[in-house]
């Protein structure tokens, strides 16, 4: 095994520079570690590319990586695994999303020797065992069928459909699709994710040298590669924009709007940054909280700005409130987009933004797991390395012109998706704000359909 | 056998023990101070980051309201980010004559929900003019600018506490806008702020069903003590209050030594001097006593069924004693014993074996400084009956308690207990909540400590003991969506 120690460094705000991760190569396993003697723990996660966007059947990936940690071990039944976890009061976990999965284990340093034997037979040895693999399939249909209690997941499962329609993107989980899974299914998943080409080991805690290469060493010899399947990037449709209306019985409605924006690593992506904080997502302060809550007393949580994706991003505004407020809420909304779209931002206003982004920076460096954790998920979503020292010299360039060339450039909410979850007093209360909007009216059941 | 048993017990009990120096070794960093008015601070030096977690928690929750007034601490708590004479404002004494107008509709209008025709014009009238005035949200935008994280507050049955994390670099500015809201909070945007809070008890128990299941098993489960009152209020009752309400209850309860502050991160004992310069400042006065009437021993078991409001849960609350009684945490560790992981007996009986529900866990709540309830809750898969699911868990725990627990159950369950509190050591306001809450609730900054040694030294006999004696149907109240 070589080792070489490579030490980079995160520009970050004002004069404080961050710990710098050791960068270790182990034959084909990228590790970056730091040493932080005051933790008693010390906590690793595995992230692998790779997840339910290039799924070969809808919740290969999800399940498997739920299966992954929950279904025993070569030589250990699920329970005999749980229990020396228990034991050593170690926890062991797995989990897939969209985008790339995590392997993490957690546990006192002393007992460090213990644990990682257990972790790295997770990654090179799970079992698959058939009656968790069942238990599993019975949890997910449950709580597919409880989705339906729950206004704002009926109002988010229904925006990602009618915004990203037939694509990855748009797809959510079905009873149908967990009944039809096999065993079979969940080791293919196996096959094609668990690579160690481009996955990227983070490890923190009070180490000891020596007990990390061994552990390194045995993941490392253990871990047969295999060439990991292209990930291409998924292809998406324009939505047809419109209200798109479900009723349930509440008191109050949930509401989404949204239409496709920039792209993760677009070069406005700073710019955007600072519109964001500005327009909703920058707390108490933020256009949208100070219309829709503070002064109209309107909503208790509402926030928007622009999320980058992969393939497109998205612009979301979202608030609850009572049915009969849908459309005052919504025109306020829309008012705030406009004055940003019509009226430069003030140099107050602007520079307070700025100041927020760049004061609060340090919090995403403020322990060694968040340090290593924001640098390991930035590299499985395929973001620059450079993304943190250019953050901290751009965003306090932005001006108030860009802030309006941005508004202009990626907004435009009136012809976009519009999602209202609610009784019929939310849908008249569109209507009669908005009679010009075309409405699709809906159901939900397990997923949102046109009626 | 025994020998080997003897072995692995003792060696767990080591690893237990190695929890809880690695969390008395963070702790004995700590530094605390008493102020001459009476308020409890302790400063924690933790990590290497340029920056600090203040938490400041004050005694006061839901068991300090009566109908029709439920909901005003949390509403309180709400306030306390509107800013303060000198913040939020450009003309503080122009609004005080304006809010106190304000005042006078609302007593003649029923708290402003039933104006007249004149009351009505100049309420508008006179929120126009405010408009002009107010600077809103100014308190909250000074942190946002100097880049808070997690500036927040929450709200509780005991407590109302205040997060944030700030750069040390402002320190001594959080200090002075710290203790200037409690010195001078002034109670702008009431009348809109009231709304935001009946759309968030919207959000959480109006159209929530697991919300709306637990107030109503609450308002079962206690009969006279305010355990059985919805932190949030009712919304009739929140609709009742106003802004005087909200300054006779703050003058009330936001005293010094009715509160405790943690500072954690980036701290030493020197900052104390910058705490007493502005929180010394805040007038030393007694804690106004209030009865908190007992709640009478319950003899039968209780019941409450919402139906047609969502998918099926069951939840089943037995009554228990508090901390710091012996039975406290043996009862924890029965819990954590019966159905704290997936090797539990009521998860390996009820999820994995018979699969009856998807899931199965417990809780003590709805408060820490009161007798509470241990609750199991559980979730009926399709095609089970709530009235089998219960009489299947009944039939489980039965059988448990008859044998009762064993050596491994229970150093297992404090390995686990243990490891949770180290956990918990790397979130900075998550520590400073549990500090700061443990010194108003028990007296002792070092409670945490004392509360997991008494864990550890849990006997199996007494655990089962405990669960025998508090763990019986006549002393519980079932709540269930069918």
């Amino acid at each position: 095994m070589r080792y070489f120690v490579l030490i980079f460094l995160f520009a970050c705000s004002k004069s404080f520079v961050p710990e710098s991760p050791n960068v270790i190569q182990t034959g084909e396993i990228k590790v970056l570690y730091i040493q932080d003697e005051e933790n008693p723990l010390v906590q690793g996660t595995l992230y692998i590319p790779g997840g339910s966007l290039w799924n070969e059947k809808p919740g290969g990936a999800e399940l498997m990586g739920a299966l992954l940690a929950t279904g025993g071990v070569k030589g250990l039944s699920p329970q005999e695994f749980e229990k020396r976890q228990k034991e050593l009061a170690a926890d062991i976990s797995s989990a897939f999303g969209e985008e790339y999965g995590t392997i993490s284990f957690s546990c006192l340093a002393d007992d460090f020797k213990e644990v990682y034997p257990l972790f790295v037979s997770v990654v090179t040895e799970p079992a698959f065992d058939h009656a968790r693999f069942e238990l599993l399939k019975r949890q997910s249909l449950d709580g597919i069928r409880r989705r339906k209690d729950k206004p704002d997941t009926i109002a988010k499962i229904t925006f990602n459909s009618v915004l990203y329609k037939d694509s990855v993107y748009g797809r959510t989980l079905t009873s149908k699709d967990v009944e039809s899974l096999t065993i079979n299914d969940l080791w293919n998943s196996y096959r094609d994710l668990i690579s160690k080409d481009g996955s990227l080991m983070v490890i923190t805690g009070n180490l000891n040298t020596d007990e990390l290469k061994e552990f390194l060493n045995q993941l490392e010899s253990k871990w047969t590669n295999v060439k990991r399947k292209e990930l291409p990037v998924p292809q998406v449709r324009e939505p047809d924009d419109g209200v798109y209306f479900v009723q349930i019985d509440s008191k109050q409605a949930s509401v989404f709007v949204g239409e496709f924006s920039l792209p993760r690593g677009h070069e406005d992506r700073f710019k955007v940054e600072v519109l964001n904080s500005i327009l909703g997502f920058g707390g108490f302060g933020s256009r949208l909280m100070q219309s829709i809550r503070a002064k109209a007393g309107l909503a208790y949580s509402v926030y928007g700005g622009t999320l980058p994706g992969l393939t497109v991003g998205a612009n979301i505004i979202g608030f609850q409130t009572k049915n009969e407020s849908v459309g005052e809420a919504l025109k306020l909304a829309f008012l705030e987009v406009d004055r940003l779209k019509s009226d430069p931002v003030d140099q107050m206003e602007l520079k307070r933004n700025q100041d927020s982004l760049i004061n609060s920076f340090v919090f995403k460096f403020e322990t060694p797991e968040t340090t290593l954790a924001r640098r390991a998920a930035q590299t499985m979503l395929r973001v620059p390395e450079s993304f943190d020292s250019m953050y901290a010299k751009l965003v306090p360039q932005v001006t108030s012109e860009d802030v309006l060339e941005m508004a202009n450039k990626w907004w435009s909410p009136e012809s976009s998706v519009i999602v209202v979850v609610g009784n019929n007093s939310a849908l008249s209360s569109i209507k009669s704000t908005f009679p010009d909007l075309p409405i699709f009216e809906g159901r939900f059941d397990e997923v949102f359909y046109l009626r | 056998m025994r020998i080997l048993l003897y072995l692995i017990l003792s060696t767990s009990l080591c690893l237990a023990e190695g929890s809880r120096e690695a969390v008395s070794k963070i702790l004995s960093k700590a530094t605390t101070k008493t102020l001459d008015n009476g308020l409890s601070v302790i400063v924690l030096p933790k990590g290497t980051a340029p920056v600090f977690a203040a938490v400041l928690s004050v005694r006061v929750g839901g068991v300090d309201e009566v109908r029709p007034k439920t909901g005003i601490s949390h509403m309180l708590e709400h306030m306390a980010f509107k800013g303060t004479k000198s913040i939020g404002t450009k003309d503080y004494p122009r609004e005080k004559i304006l809010l106190d107008e304000l005042e006078v509709i609302a007593s003649r209008s029923n708290a402003a929900t039933n104006f007249s025709k004149e009351d009505k014009a100049r309420w508008e009238a006179i929120h126009q003019e405010l408009e002009t005035i107010w600077i809103s949200d100014a308190f909250t935008t000074m942190f946002e600018e100097r880049g808070e994280s997690g500036l927040n507050a929450s709200t509780d049955k005991e407590f109302t506490t205040y997060y944030i994390k700030l750069p040390k670099r402002y320190f001594e500015f959080w200090a002075e806008l710290e203790a200037d809201r409690i010195l001078n909070p002034v109670m702008r945007q009431f009348y809109q702020e009231r709304e935001v809070v009946r759309e968030e008890r919207r959000t959480r128990t109006d159209d929530s069903p697991s919300g709306k299941l637990y107030e109503k098993f609450l308002l079962e489960a206690f009969k006279i003590h305010p355990y059985k009152l919805p932190v949030i209020g009712f919304d009739e009752d929140i609709l009742s209050l106003t802004a005087t309400d909200m300054e006779q209850f703050h003058k009330r309860f936001y005293v010094p030594k009715n509160m405790a502050l943690a500072l954690i991160g980036d701290v030493s004992g020197d900052d104390l001097k910058i705490i007493e310069r502005y929180f010394g400042a805040i007038p030393n006065r007694e804690v106004e006593a209030e009865t908190i009437p007992k709640e009478p021993l319950q003899n039968e078991e209780r019941r409450v069924v919402l139906n047609d409001t969502g998918s099926p849960i069951i939840h089943i609350g037995y009554k228990k004693i508090a901390y710091p009684d012996p039975d406290d945490v043996r009862l924890s560790m029965a819990g954590e014993i019966l159905a704290g992981s997936t090797l539990s007996p009521l998860y390996q009986e009820l999820v994995e074996k018979s699969g009856i529900v998807s899931s199965v866990s417990y809780s003590e709540a709805p408060g820490i400084i009161f007798p509470n309830l241990m609750t199991f809750s559980l979730t009926p898969k399709k095609g089970y009956s709530n009235d089998f699911v219960i009489a299947e868990f009944d039939r489980v725990l039965a059988d448990i308690l008859e044998r009762g627990f064993d050596d491994e159950d229970l150093m297992i369950a404090k390995r686990s207990t243990a490891r949770d509190v180290v956990n918990l050591m790397s979130d900075t306001t998550g520590l400073g909540r549990i500090l700061t809450q443990s010194k108003l609730g028990f007296g002792g900054w070092d409670d945490l400590l004392i509360w997991l040694d008494r864990i550890l030294e849990t006997d199996k006999n007494d655990v089962t003991d405990a669960a025998r004696r508090y763990l019986i149907k006549s002393r519980r109240t079932v709540g269930e969506i069918k």
